[in-house]
């Protein structure tokens, strides 16, 4: 079976630990715990009649004191820049993720996922920012890791931007 | 190990890389076969391998990581099962492809204690100031 790394980007405490938890073992906690480092698990998705299995890098959050360091994308086919729209600097913090990306790896197919959209009345609703990554992405999904929305279709949503990547890059050699 | 320095502070050293990070490490051909290995593979989050197949094949957080043909690659605290930590050092010797582990587990748990208190207060400052 095909096999893909895929890494979640984003600012601290976006959510991305707890999308990959709802993800892989169906679990949501309340309860804030920052990620060191990396955390890497593995999962099958189908994308359409295919099935490939993601190896999934939940890497740390930027903050004002640390930013992501390039190594973290080694290998990396795609990903899902994770953003909460209750704290508008977070698109600040993946706008300049993504050009590391592009920086480190080459462009890569990416998901912007909006997290939280249990809290949508709290959500910013213009945003230039917002909308420069919008343009730019494969797809953008509302997602929520506390009720459990749209988190199986952001991973099965970057399967397919990675089979649709994989075509393009055969039909070029 | 640096020559230079005296016996005492590489005996230290060298005692404190067995009883602290527990190494374990795998030379591999240009096929990510594994040539040899060795060390505390289990502390670093290998149960077992199997030396016919491609080692990132094998051991999911190494794939896509190699073939390493670059300069040396560290990757810090790569969390391998729960709660365990580890750094994982890719290098070239001779034209051979070297990974090396080490668990790094006490130091990365005393670091997220302290990112967490430091990222409780960035949220609370945050919350305070307005978000913007």
């Amino acid at each position: 079976m095909l096999q893909k790394k895929v890494c979640l980007l984003g600012s601290y405490a976006v959510g991305k630990t707890s999308l990959v938890r709802q993800f892989v073992d169906s679990i949501f906690s309340e309860t804030y715990k920052t990620t060191i480092g990396v955390m890497i698990d593995k999962k099958n998705v189908k994308s359409g009649d295919n099935e490939l299995t993601l190896v999934i890098w939940d890497v740390y959050g930027e903050d004002s004191h640390q930013s992501v360091a390039p190594a973290y994308m080694r290998g990396m086919a795609g990903y899902l820049l994770v953003v909460d729209l209750t704290r508008p600097n977070t698109l600040k913090s993946a706008d300049a993720l993504m050009k590391l990306v592009g920086k480190t790896v080459g462009d890569k197919p990416f998901v912007l996922v909006k997290n939280k959209v249990d809290l949508k009345d709290d959500w910013i609703t213009e945003s230039e920012d917002l909308r420069a990554l919008e343009a730019v992405a494969f797809a953008t999904i509302e997602t929520s890791a506390k009720t459990d929305i749209g988190v199986d279709a952001m991973f099965e949503v970057l399967a397919n931007a990675l089979c649709v990547d994989a075509r393009l890059s055969s039909d070029a050699t | 190990m640096l020559p230079s320095l005296p016996e005492a502070v590489r005996r230290y050293l060298a005692e404190a890389a067995d009883n602290i990070i527990n190494p374990a490490y795998f030379r591999l051909d240009k096929n990510n076969r594994i040539m040899l290995c060795g060390g505390d593979l289990s502390q670093c989050g290998v149960q077992w391998v199997d030396i016919t197949k491609p080692i990132d094949e094998q051991v999911d957080f190494l794939f896509g990581l190699l073939p390493n043909h670059d300069a040396p690659v560290v990757i810090r605290n790569a969390q391998t099962k729960r709660e365990q930590f580890v750094d994982l050092h890719l290098f070239l010797d001779g034209g051979k492809q070297w990974v090396l582990l080490c668990n790094n587990t006490k130091a990365a748990l005393q670091l997220q204690l302290e990112q967490q208190n430091r990222l409780n207060i960035d949220f609370i400052n945050e919350k305070r100031i307005g978000y913007r």
